[in-house]
């Protein structure tokens, strides 16, 4: 029987009404399971919002958690959070994907016999952990416990912790550290801090590589300021120059790129230094001071670092001169190549001389992130790891098997030696290598508190029960005491009772008008407590005059490309690749979705012949990756760039199978000042495979091809400079 | 072959029409006449959330416990609600009452309006099995609307 496309249409729309109709009617949709007990705060389709705190970066941006009968279901910036002031960045915004993540670990595991993660109780995890601990028999120092930066009362509880077995090793480990920034403090003012950049008070951005819009210390609160600062306000808009050797997003929405090779930006910054001294264009200094600086910068004339950097001794002094008159500028450093602490002295110096110092840099309020042990500290625990000294590691709320560029090693040596107790809430290269996982809460389901900036405490509530059997990381420490029968040096019942003596003490301190429950009250209602803390001047370290500036060093073959990796928008340093919603989320420059590629100038492909989509093999002392090529004028001729944050090999399902990390081909030296891990000191030899591998891109094409969809005209406000 | 399909399909549509008149089997036989007609319960005293929600609510099993902890606790349909309670298993009841498809119904607004429950809900107050008696269709919502001189604006509904 032939049937035409019409009665077929004919038939298959009948069938699809009978399908409708029955799939409506369906008894399970056809149900209503009221409460057992109802819950005090949930009324029905009524949203319920709790503020707390996001904990997927540093950055410590307030939340509020929309909750629905007991369920986040979506998250917002918290507009009481200075931090933040209302907004979220798209990793906040995915951060419910850790929650409901469906590969998230939902019990206790430990590596059985044969080798894979088996269910155990609570009970009997730590049963096996206490036994563990006690066989160490005072000799605390063979226990080390890595952490990320925690700055709040978690923190001090670990430390106790530790202390109530006897010591042990802890390490603040961030794989995004501001070492060098740090370390320059240090030489150029004394103080070994982390400043606050008030950047929407300036009327002038100069960024060394610093990528605040994307991950760079604290970047919704600096998108924030970058928005004020550029906005068209008192008849001036706020200008802003990015140097570095690759266009990121924040290079790009500046008005200017200047793209020097990884390493020189010291030299440019102490040509501007230079320039400035030698116009007389710095006010009110010391002359011992003037006379120290001279003699610093007198080797880095305009002229000389022209050569250097490959711009014009003209356009130093222009630079030099705008960022002076500009008043108050700012200029940001975020270094990582071989003389990284150089450039961060060299950027301090130029905020220094340009009269910045205690305008748009403060030291008073400190970041957190000067909390971070270096990475040389990582270094000597391998070795004691390899030595043996070490029996057992926790590892809590960081991936080092991923990011460290020893990672291959480590695993291998974890494979062997110590216990591993990792404390993950997902399945990740860490938890491969360890023996127990207890799985911690999200943050969405404990208490806790954290201050990203001195005087700005965040306080973290629960927002729903967690949705598997998983503790919060202090109730794990404290029932842990218990078992060891430590609980004179630690009498809390929970992590909430720890929390709450933390925050009395800081009630005690700061004295407000009311009671302590109503202080409480108010802070878990508001999110935090937050004060300002006064400006603290700071003086030029005499140190400072002594400091030489070296140029970069590259490990690898000399003819090789400086290799690039840098963070991104989306994954930060890896942590949130398992983020569906952030793997389609296109790169805001590249537009490419779900994998990583390598950028290479277009001279340097035309040299080796690299078409766009070629799988390259990518080689360095250290190891070798594949992948495919992009082609862009994004990074300048001479060095490859590459995303870190895919290429995960356990990561759960939607990691998997995505790009490759840089990280295993860094040499893994640390910077000899400040003891960072070097990230622009390799170069890599880059080489066809033969093969094709096809990018996903959601904008297509880069260019406009004439069809003007970008317009230009001229508004009289805005006056060429 | 066409007219079987179109017979099977009518048939699958006929049958699911009809089902929406024929009185649900609930799991227990619950009935509105005894708790809203002879002893006059407030229907707001159960459906607690009809004032401040969305949905009205079916009370909880902790509400009904309260009063029949003592009350007809004798009662063979009592007692299936106490195993329920003793064995902390939620009720699973059956949806009697259903609104058209792309409608945006609230109670709350038509609760504190005055509205009251038996304009939509029917003669609640006499069954002793919870039937649906009005379609609850456009028709309906548009007549009691303009008659109330409420919004018939699209977007009060349609959002």
């Amino acid at each position: 029987m032939e049937i035409k496309r019409r009665d077929f249409l004919k038939i298959l729309g009948v069938s699809g009404v009978s399908a409708a109709v029955s799939g409506c009617s369906s008894e399970t949709s056809r149900t209503l399971i009221p409460y057992l007990i109802p819950e005090n705060e949930v009324v029905p389709g009524q949203a319920t919002w709790y503020a707390t705190v996001c904990r997927e970066c540093p950055a410590g941006c307030g939340v509020l958690a929309k909750t629905m009968e007991g369920r986040a279901v979506k998250v917002e910036g918290n507009p009481d959070h200075p931090v933040n002031q209302g907004r979220l960045c798209a990793r906040g915004q995915a951060s419910l994907q850790g929650l409901y993540n469906p590969d998230r670990i939902r019990q206790p595991l430990r590596r059985g016999a044969d080798g894979n993660l088996q269910p155990v109780s609570w009970d009997e995890a730590e049963r096996i952990l206490a036994g563990r601990i006690s066989e160490l028999k005072g000799q605390g120092d063979r226990l080390a416990f890595i952490t990320p930066v925690m700055a709040g009362s978690l923190d001090r509880l670990i430390d106790l912790w530790l202390k109530s077995v006897g010591g042990g090793k802890r390490l603040r480990y961030e794989p995004l550290s501001y070492e060098s920034l740090r370390e320059a403090n240090r030489i150029t003012f004394g103080v070994q801090e982390i400043p606050v950049y008030n950047l929407q008070n300036a009327n002038f951005i100069l960024s060394f590589g610093a990528d605040f819009l994307e991950t760079w210390l604290s970047p919704v609160e600096y998108a924030r300021h970058f928005a004020s600062m550029r906005a068209y306000r008192a008849g001036v808009m706020g200008r802003s120059v990015y140097v570095g050797p690759r266009l990121s997003l924040t290079g790009a929405n500046s008005d200017e790129w200047i793209a020097v090779h990884p390493g020189n930006e010291s030299f440019l910054a102490l040509g501007m230094v230079n320039a400035i001294l030698a116009e007389g264009l710095a006010e009110g200094l010391p002359a011992a001071e003037l006379k120290g600086l001279q003699d610093i910068v007198a080797p880095h004339t305009p002229e000389a670092v022209a050569k250097q950097v490959g711009i014009s001794a003209d356009k130093i002094r222009v630079l030099a001169r705008a960022f002076v008159k500009k008043h108050p500028s700012v200029a940001l450093a975020d270094a990582k190549s071989s003389n990284a602490t150089d450039i961060c002295v060299a950027v301090n110096l130029l905020n220094y001389v340009a009269g910045n110092v205690g305008a748009t840099v403060r030291f008073g309020a400190e970041a957190a992130m000067a909390q971070v042990s270096s990475y040389g500290s990582f270094q000597k625990l391998l070795r004691e790891i390899e030595q043996g000294a070490i029996s057992i590691l926790f590892v809590a709320g960081v991936n080092p098997l991923f990011n460290l560029p020893e990672g291959k090693r480590l695993r291998e040596r974890l494979g062997k030696i110590p216990f591993v107790v990792s404390f993950s809430s997902f399945p990740d290269e860490t938890t491969e290598s360890a023996q127990l996982v207890l799985p911690e809460n999200t943050f969405f389901e404990s208490w806790g508190d954290y201050e990203p900036w001195t005087g700005i405490r965040g306080l973290q509530q629960p927002v729903m029960e967690p949705l598997y059997d998983t503790r919060a990381l202090g109730d794990i420490l404290l029932l842990l005491s218990t078992r060891l029968q430590n609980n004179e040096k630690l009498p809390w019942k929970n992590f909430y009772f720890y929390l709450r003596d933390q925050w009395k003490e800081l009630y005690r301190r700061i004295k407000p008008d009311v009671d302590f429950e109503t202080f409480w009250t108010e802070s878990v209602r508001r999110g935090g407590n937050f004060q300002s803390v006064a400006t603290k001047s700071v003086q030029l370290n005499p140190e400072v005059f002594k400091k030489s500036f070296q140029p970069p060093v590259f490990a690898g073959a000399g003819d090789g490309f400086a290799l690039i990796p840098y963070p991104t928008l989306a994954f930060y340093d890896g942590r949130m690749a398992n983020r569906p919603w952030l793997q389609e989320l296109p790169d805001p420059v590249s537009q490419i979705v779900w994998e990583n590629w390598l950028e290479i100038h277009p001279s340097d492909a035309e040299k080796l012949g690299i078409k766009k989509n070629d799988l390259l093999q990518i080689q360095s002392p250290a190891g070798e990756i594949k992948l495919p090529a992009r082609i862009s004028k994004n990074v300048r001729p001479g060095i490859v760039a590459i995303a870190v944050g895919q290429g995960h090999s356990a990561f759960g399902r939607y990691a998997q199978g995505r790009g490759a990390s840089p990280m295993s081909l860094l040499s893994a030296e640390p910077e000899a000042d400040s003891g960072a891990l070097i990230w622009y000191g390799t170069r890599v030899a880059v080489r066809q495979t033969g093969l094709k591998h096809m990018l996903a891109s959601t904008s297509g094409n880069d260019r406009s091809h004439d069809r003007g969809s970008f317009r230009r005209f001229p508004w009289p406000p805005f006056k060429a400079e | 072959m066409i007219a079987v399909v179109i017979i099977v399909g009518m048939g699958a549509f006929l049958l699911n029409g009809f089902s929406r008149a024929r009185v649900a089997q609930q799991p227990i036989g619950f009935s509105h006449k005894v708790h809203a007609g002879d002893f006059k319960v407030a229907c707001e005293y159960c459906h607690s959330y009809a004032r401040r929600a969305a949905v009205a609510g079916i009370p909880s099993v902790q509400r009904c416990m309260g009063c029949h902890k003592i009350t007809a606790a004798d009662k063979p349909e009592v007692q299936k609600l106490q195993n329920h309670w003793n064995q902390k298993q939620p009720i699973q009841w059956v949806k009697v009452t259903s609104m058209p498809d792309f409608v945006f119904f609230e109670h709350w607004p038509h609760v504190r309006a005055g509205v009251k429950c038996q304009t939509c809900h029917g003669p609640i107050e006499t069954m002793e099995e919870t039937v649906q008696v009005n379609a609850l269709n456009m028709n309906e919502c548009l007549a009691c609307h303009r008659k109330e001189k409420a919004s018939i604006d699209c977007v009060t509904c349609h959002r």
